[in-house]
Formats: structure tokens, sequence, C-alpha cells
């Protein structure tokens, strides 16, 4: 809505202007925030963790090093190896639906700790691209990628989306969940930041099927934009980020 | 409750031991003598009795009852002549004034349409009434004249951002602002997001602002009550009047049905930024307009019954290419029938319709779906008012409302989307009141009243009940059954003493509920705002308001000086949840927080109200909070309104009989916001932290209009005149909103991105008369 404001005041007005400007802002104390993620696809289940800083810091977020990280399913705990500053993985254990997983990090004297549960796995049909609508104001053409797939009859599912396009990885948080589509086929479009989808690029795409606190997470981190800011709702207890256990379904497609 | 029941037993065993007496009446209407418009709030005075007199009411009726003598009677109404009659009163009698507006060589701008110290006289607290003639002259954005502007100029009153048309009243939030056309409630009174209020200036009679301490008639919002009411249409002449501006055109028509027995008016306003929009390659697949009418007729049926049927319609309209669509606007019809029952009884009887909608529609190769909402109401009111004697007037009636609240709902292509399962939600709001103005003596005066209000869930629908956003119980409504009702008794009490002929004290409490809420998560006000009605998780909004003041005149009324303070308490206030999912979750109601506000404020005002110069100059110091269940670790909190500083000065001059200059400035502190605290990262992507909720503070906000206006000569049958402004004079770059995000050009930095929108708006509009 700001962006629709913000463009017909720019019609009409033709005078809205932008500037960087200097701005003092309040500090806050270092907090650690956790991207913690388990799935399917025999990957291992990797954590990293970094801290917060300030706004006016350059954007190197410090890797906590030195955590002590664990995982379970209920039955078997493993405790993660530090294969990168501040990257932890697993080496034995493998994620599958249905299982709710527990994480467990001590470090710098404090415990953070987070539940998510793997859900069914939801096949990817297939990917369609559609001339976009808002994309060809300078006469180019651009895409949007619409993910074509069967929603299961139970209601509940919550999907997330990945795509990267040409190697470089589109930054948007795309969530989605069943509500208005439930046991429907499944084929609403993306809507992206970017980078652009231009005819003949190539098309990596991620489908996850994700738990609801994950989807709460990406999708009040995404509300950010028009309404009064505020901290995303996490499923980690004692820290930022979020841990998600998902099914993987990839597809990779050229645009044509 | 109690005590305010023995001080109408009082009033009314007051009145009964003066009707003893033997008394007469005179009643009657005061008119304009050249349009045949009646006259809102002109004055009837006695010369013999300095202390007594009346106003006449929104229908120009006026009653006064006096013992038997003969006396002078003065009626007078600011901009024109006065009238003295001299009547024998040994029975009943009518009178009907016909006033002239005043000639050319008194040329003054008076400021406020009502007598010379009514200030320090009148008994209702914290009510400005609007005058037309000025709002004309005052620079606007785009040079749109525009009430709902003008208004945000006044104490107490704050815009909702720059050259927007929403207002914030004494730390209420935008909806809690009642806002009537000819007594129809408007649901979003703005155009193009904001940037112009509903209200066609050219249509418009008289408008009366209330901040809180609303007499007992008006109800149903916790802030304020703007009360607009439209032209009848001159009875006498046919008259073509319009404008042509730089973003919209006016044209409005008025005249008689049979002379000085029935009369007409339809204004319209259409605006042609598509127009432009269309010789750019840019934008030439996009459409941006809005419209509205304003049409009203009335009719005498006999000396003492008179109807009138007003409608308003506006709709606005903004599509980018064929993809993306959006379109709201309200619909209002009003039918009343005034009857005049006796020489002390005045009956008004309104059919009132009332609707807002809007529609998004997008369209897609593959989805197609739109979003849309919208809320009806049909309408009863029954009011009497009865003029007991020279010291006390009572006004009472009923009020009935039906509404039908659609929120919004997601609606598409069946194979794609599933039916929404929201579906419309049906109420009944009805109250009684009563509200009497008792004058005891020449200093002092009371004005008690009571409204009882009682909402009633009606049955179609199922609602749930929530503890945290979780459901833990329903109930199922039939079609035709009857839910929970609210009652709730909303005492009104305002005093006033005359100190001496130049200063007076006032006082009052009010207690006001609200039983519709507009739900709004976003920074500023959207057409897509949703309204919801009360329900099992939804209580009414109460807020309970004391204030107080001091008002003192100069040099024989020219200037007038106000000081009022406020407090106010704020129950049962609605918002919602952080991140909270508004179009796809099936019940909104799961979405949704609860808590309480209070606000508190002085508030002063120093006028000119008579010479060549004239002006205002108004301070507000004010603090807004909230504590909402679930946000900012449920600690009070700035609300997003929260101000500390408003400055409004306002400054007009009449050169001569054709030119005239005017001037605004306004400064005031930046609206509480929240800014980041510091960073993180989450998949490569930078994402903010945030701490307290709205502890940081948009830059201070300040801005210089300026206007002139020429007026052609009146006296030829065609009028022109023209008004020349400009917005945002020294072209500061005031922050509409600030924005953090990644450099764009260096990856490892982030930035705060300032946007601002109006910078040196000129503006040119014709106006025309014949």
């Amino acid at each position: 809505m700001k962006k629709i404001t913000f463009y017909i005041m720019s019609m009409i007005a033709l005078s809205a202007c932008t500037k960087v400007i200097d701005i003092d802002l309040n500090s806050s104390n270092q907090q650690i925030v956790v991207e913690a993620k388990i799935a399917d696809d025999a990957s291992p289940c990797t954590v990293k963790l970094t801290k917060t800083i300030n706004f006016s810091d350059p954007n190197a977020f410090p890797a906590v090093q030195g955590a002590v990280v664990k995982i379970t399913d209920g039955t078997t705990i493993e405790t993660l190896t530090e294969t990168a500053a501040g990257v932890y993985q697993t080496t034995s254990m493998l994620g599958v639906s249905g299982k709710t997983y527990t994480l467990s990090i001590v470090t710098e004297g404090k415990t953070i700790t987070a539940i998510s549960t793997m859900p069914a796995a939801v096949p990817l049909d297939t990917i369609l691209f559609l001339k976009s609508a808002f994309g060809n104001q300078n006469g180019e053409e651009t895409y949007t990628t619409i993910p074509r797939f069967q929603d299961p009859i139970t209601p509940g599912n919550n999907y997330r989306f990945i795509q990267t396009i040409n190697d470089s990885l589109d930054k948007t948080f795309s969530v989605d969940n069943d509500n208005l589509t439930n046991g429907k086929i499944y084929r609403r479009p993306i809507f992206s930041q970017g980078p652009k989808i231009r005819l003949g690029d190539s098309v990596h795409f991620e489908m996850q099927c994700i738990d609801r606190p994950i989807f709460d997470y990406f999708t009040s981190l995404n509300s950010n934009v028009a309404t009064t800011p505020s901290n995303p709702i996490t499923n980690i207890v004692g820290g930022l980020g979020y841990f998600s256990a998902h099914t993987v379904f990839r597809k990779s497609v050229q645009v044509n | 409750m109690k005590k305010l029941l023995f001080i109408f037993i009082l009033m009314v065993s007051f009145t009964s031991v003066m009707l003893a007496q033997e008394k007469y009446t005179i009643s009657g209407s005061v008119k304009d003598k050249t349009t045949g418009e009646e006259l809102i709030g002109a004055s009837i005075r006695v010369v013999e009795l300095p202390n007594v007199g009346i106003r006449t009411n929104e229908y120009g009726f006026y009653s006064l009852t006096l013992p038997k003598g003969k006396y002078v009677i003065k009626a007078s109404y600011i901009g024109f002549e006065e009238m003295l009659q001299t009547i024998n009163l040994d029975k009943n009698q009518k009178i009907n004034w016909e006033l002239s507006k005043k000639g050319r060589e008194i040329k003054e701008v008076k400021i406020l349409a009502k007598k010379a110290n009514e200030n320090l006289t009148q008994t209702t607290m914290g009510m400005e009434k609007i005058n037309m003639t000025e709002i004309a002259k005052l620079p606007v954005l785009f040079g749109e004249k525009d009430i709902l502007k003008t208004i945000q100029l006044l104490p107490g009153v704050k815009s909702a951002g720059e050259g927007n048309s929403g207002f914030f009243v004494r730390g209420g939030a935008a909806d809690q602002n009642l806002i009537l056309l000819d007594e129809a409630p408007v649901y979003n009174a703005s155009h193009l997001l904001g940037f112009f209020s509903t209200f066609n200036s050219d249509a418009i009679k008289d408008a009366t602002l209330i901040k809180g301490n609303t007499p007992a008639q008006y109800g149903g919002r916790l802030a304020s009550v703007l009360d607009v009411k439209m032209n009848e249409g001159n009875d006498k002449e046919y008259h073509v009047a319009g404008g042509i501006g730089l973003i919209s055109s006016r044209l409005s028509i008025e005249g008689p049905i049979q002379k000085e027995k029935s009369s007409f008016l339809i204004t319209g306003r259409r605006t042609y930024a598509d127009v432009f929009l269309k010789a750019s390659e840019k934008f030439k697949d996009n459409t941006l307009y809005f419209y509205d009418f304003n049409a009203k007729a009335n009719y005498r049926i006999n000396k003492n019954n008179r109807i009138y049927l007003s409608g308003y319609l506006g709709r606005d309209v903004l599509g980018l290419g064929n993809q993306f669509g959006i379109n709201w606007g309200n619909k209002t019809a009003t039918l009343r029938w005034n009857s005049i029952i006796n020489p002390k009884l005045f009956s008004n009887t309104s059919l009132i319709y009332s609707d807002y909608n809007y529609n998004i529609n997008i369209k897609g190769d593959s989805v197609s779906f739109n979003i849309n909402s919208q809320i009806q109401d049909y309408n009863f009111k029954q009011e009497f008012q009865y003029y007991a004697s020279a010291k006390s007037a009572w006004r009472f009636g009923y009020n009935g409302i039906h509404h039908t609240l659609t929120p919004n709902r997601f609606i598409g292509d069946a194979n794609v989307f599933n039916k929404s399962a929201r579906v419309g939600r049906s109420s009944l709001e009805n109250a009684l009141y009563v509200n009497n103005t008792y004058t005891v003596n020449s200093k002092f005066s009371i004005d008690a009243g009571l409204r009882l209000s009682a909402y009633t869930i009606l049955g179609g629908d199922t609602y749930n009940l929530y503890d945290n956003g979780v459901k833990k119980d329903s109930v199922v409504l039939a079609k035709g059954g009857f839910g929970k009702t609210y009652i709730n008794p909303e005492p009104r009490f305002s005093i006033s003493y005359q100190l001496n002929d130049k200063s007076s004290f006032k006082a009052a409490y009010a207690r006001n509920t609200q039983h519709l809420h507009l739900l709004s998560n976003s920074t500023t006000t959207n057409p897509t705002d949703s309204w919801i009605g009360n329900s099992y998780n939804i209580k009414p909004e109460i807020a309970d308001q004391i204030s107080a003041g001091y008002f003192r005149n100069f040099n024989d009324n020219s200037y007038e000086f106000s000081v009022e303070s406020y407090y106010k308490d704020m129950q049962n206030q609605v918002d919602f949840k952080n991140g909270a999912d508004i179009n796809t979750v099936p019940d909104v109601e799961s979405e949704l927080l609860f808590g309480a506000g209070r606000a508190y404020g002085l508030e002063l005002l120093f006028k000119k109200k008579k010479g060549k110069f004239t002006g205002w100059v108004s301070y507000t110091l004010s603090k807004t909070e909230r504590k909402i269940n679930g946000i900012n670790n449920d600690n009070w909190y700035n609300a997003k309104q929260d101000r500390r500083h408003d400055l409004a000065i306002i400054g007009m001059y009449q050169v001569n009989q054709k030119w005239s200059l005017a001037s605004n400035f306004v400064l005031y502190t930046g609206n509480a916001v929240t800014f980041p605290t510091g960073k993180y990262i989450v998949d490569t992507k930078t994402v903010f932290l945030y701490g307290e909720r709205n502890a940081n503070r948009m830059p201070i906000y300040h801005r210089l209009d300026f206007s002139v206006n020429y007026e052609g000569n009146k006296n030829k049958k065609w009028h022109g005149s023209w008004n020349f402004g400009l917005y945002n004079a020294y072209g500061r770059q005031n922050a509409y909103s600030i924005d953090f995000q990644d450099d764009p050009n260096d990856a490892t930095k982030t930035q705060a991105v300032k946007t601002s929108l109006f910078r040196w708006v000129p503006s040119i509009t014709y106006n025309f008369k014949f």
C-alpha cells in the first residue's frame, strides 16, 4: 500500500523526492541470531550463529564461535561440529517428515532453544512464468514465477519459496499458506523484489513445506514494510532468527 | 447515575414553576433574504432582557418563551444586517426573519459565524463552528479548499500526515471521529488516499466540530463529531457556480422548483489528473481519478412541515495497466421531515442510508481475484426539541441503526480459491437520549444529558472467542436470532460560569462509547482499512473525558483568548497483533489485541476577529499513549499520533474590496515512530532489530503557505474570483517517511532514506457564479 501511495504521489505531484539522511539511532545490547535448518534432502542440519550490531556499523555480522549446539529428534541426540566460523553441522542425523526436532545452543553462559516439526512433503508439479504487470515500464518485459502443485485436502499447509535467477539469489522472503486455496491446485505468483526475470534466464526454484511458526516468522518479518515495525514472531527462545524443519522440492527451468 | 437523575428532576421542576406565570411563545425561522437558505445558529435576542436569547437550530428554527409584555426582538447573524421588531406579546406569535447580507462598505472578515461573545456564553466545550467563506481564502494543497484541512489548524486537532485530510482529535484515532453529512455517517471521508476530502465546499453550508464533550444527541464515536450540513439550494432564483483548478473542476446548479416553496441543489466535482497521465508514455495505461456528487431538494408542505432529500455519491478509481485496479467510495442518502408541532415543540424525523465499500481487482493470465469489503447502514432518527422556557431547552430522541459489515474478503476463481469463510455480519445500534440546556441565572448555565446506547449482535454467523489468538469457544447465531447486547449509559455534563462580561470558566465531563472499529495496521490511513463491529471478543470502546477551560475576550470582543485542558481515559481499544495476517485468516478476530489508552493536553487559542487583519494562533501541548496486551511487553507506549507540540498561525489581510491575502504557518513535533536499534542477518538479507515501540520521532515538521485572492465585481451578473496559492513556500523537505535499507551502491553499509512529498506546490483556481 505504501508503494502504491508513493506511486500515486509521484504521478500527481511529480515532486516527491528521496534523500539519504543521517539519523541518530538508539543502540541495543548484542543479541544472538540463529539461522537453523534441517531438511529431508539428506543434507546436514546446519546452524549459523551470528550477533546483532548497531545500525551505523558496516555490515559485518560477527560469528558466534565455540558454542555447544545439540539437536534431538526425541530419540537420538547429536552434537553439531563447527565446520566454519559460527557454522555448525550434523554428520549423521537426517531430517524426516513428521518428526519434531529440538535444538539447544549454549554459548557465553546463555541457553537458547527452539522446536520445529517437519511437515509432510508436498511435491512441486511445474513452474510457469507470467509476463509481469508492473515490471515493463521501460518497454522491457519481465516475468513472474508461478509454482503449480496440488495442495493436500487437509488444511494447514505452509510453504516457502526460494528462487535463484542465473546464480543470483532472490532475497525476498516468500511464504504462503493454504487458507484460501486448501485442496486446490496452487498457482499463485511469487511477488519478488528482484532480481528481474527475463526471457532466456535460468531459474532455480526451491519449494519448502514449513511448519506454522516459520510461516509466522517470515510473514511478520515481511509485514514491517508499511506498518509499525516490530521484531518478528520467532520460534527461538532466548535469541533471534528461526529454526526450520522442512521438506524440499527443487526444479531448474529456463524462461521461454 | 442517581445524581444525574436528581439534576434532571430539579430542572424539570424549575421549568414547571416558571410556567405558572402567564407566558407566550414567539417562534419561527431565520433565513438569508437573497438565497432563502435557513441560517443555522442565528441569534434571536430580547433587547429589554440582555440575558435572554436563543440561537436557531440546525434547521433555522427558533422558539422563545417570555412573560406577557412588550418587547423589541433582535435577529442577527454574522455578516448580515441585524433586524429589529417590536412585538406586543399577548399571544403565541410566529415571526419569520429574512436577513440581508451586509453591504460592501462594511468589509470585515469575521472568523467564526457566531455572536460576538458566544465563546463566553455557550455551555458546550471544545466546539468550533467552521466558517465556509474563510475556508475559501486559506491556502491549501493544489488549491482544493477543504474543511477537513482547515479544522486541522484548530487546537487539539492534528493532521494525519502531509497533505492528508485525515485528522486526530485529542489523542483519538482517525476512526474515532464521527463525520456526518446531513446526519449520514461518512465512513471514509477521504479521496486519493487522503490527499482530498469527500466534502466539496460548494455544497457545504455549515460545519461544526465538537472535541469530545458532545451533547447527547451525538454518539457512537469516542473522539469528536464533525457535523456537516449541505446547502438547501436557493428557493428564489437560479444560480450556477463553479471552479476550475489544477486538479479538479467543480460545478453546481441551484434554484427553486416552485418559488419559495421548494428548491434544489446539485454539485459535482471531478479530478483530471488522468488526462495528464494519458499524455505521458510511462503512465498512459494507468487510471487515477475521483468524482463526487451532492444533490439536495426540499419541499415546504405547509408553514409547519418541510421535507428534505439529500444525497452524496463519490468514488475513487485507480488502475495500473489492466491488471491491477482499486476503487472505493461512499454513498449516503437522507430523507428528513421537519415539523413544528407547536410553537415550543419542534420535531425532526430522518431516514438515512450510508454505504462505504472498496474493491481491489487483480487480473492475470493464471489467477484473477478481488478483495472487497463493505459497510452498509439503515438509520432511523426521531428527535424532538422542546423549548420549555426562555431558560430551559430540551432535546430528546431515538436513533436506531441497522449495520451490515462485510469484512475484507478474498474472492477468486473457484478453481484456484476456496470460498471465503467470511460473511457479512449484521447488528443493531440503538440509542435513546435526552439533553437539557438550562440557564440558572445570568452567570451560570448547565448542559446535561444522558445517552443510553445498546448494541446488539444479530445472527447469521459464527462468532469465535479467542484467548491470545487461540480459539477457545464459539457461538453459532442462527439467521434472525439475537446475540449479545452491550448496553452503555453515557452521561454528559457541562457547566459555564460567566466571571464577568469579558471572561468565563467552563468545565465538562462526557462518556462516549464506540461500537464500530476501524481495523488499520498501517502507518497511514488507507481506503482498504475495514470496519468491524462489536463481537464476543471486541467490546465497546469507552472514553471518559474531563475538560476545563478559561475564556477571555479583549477590546470589545475583537480578540478572543481561550485555554482548555483535557484528560481522556480510553478502554477496550483495538489493535492488530504484530505481523497480523489480515486478508487470508478465516476470522480476522484471531489477529486482534485489546488494551487501553490515555490522552491529556493543554490547548491555547488566540484570535483576532475584527478589522482588516484577522487570524489566529493555536497551540497544543499534549500526550497520547496506548497500552495493548501483547504489544511492547504490555507497557505504555506513545501512540503514533502522539505529538508534544502543535502550532498553527493563520493570518488574513483584506487589502481592499478586491484583493485579500492569507497565509498559514504550521509547526509540530514529528509523529512517534519505531526506528531500528540494530541489525542482523537472516538468509543473507539484512534485517533490523527494534526496541521499544514508537520510542523515536520523525523530524520536526514545519511549513508556510500563501494565498492571494481576487474578487471580481460582485454587482455584475457574472461574478468571478481568482485564488493563487503556494504550498510549502520555503520548500522544506518535510519527511513523509523514513526507510532503512542496504546501501544500493555499497553492500557493506545500511542507510536511512527520507521521502518528502511536496515542495513549492503552486496552485491557481478560478471560481465563478452567475
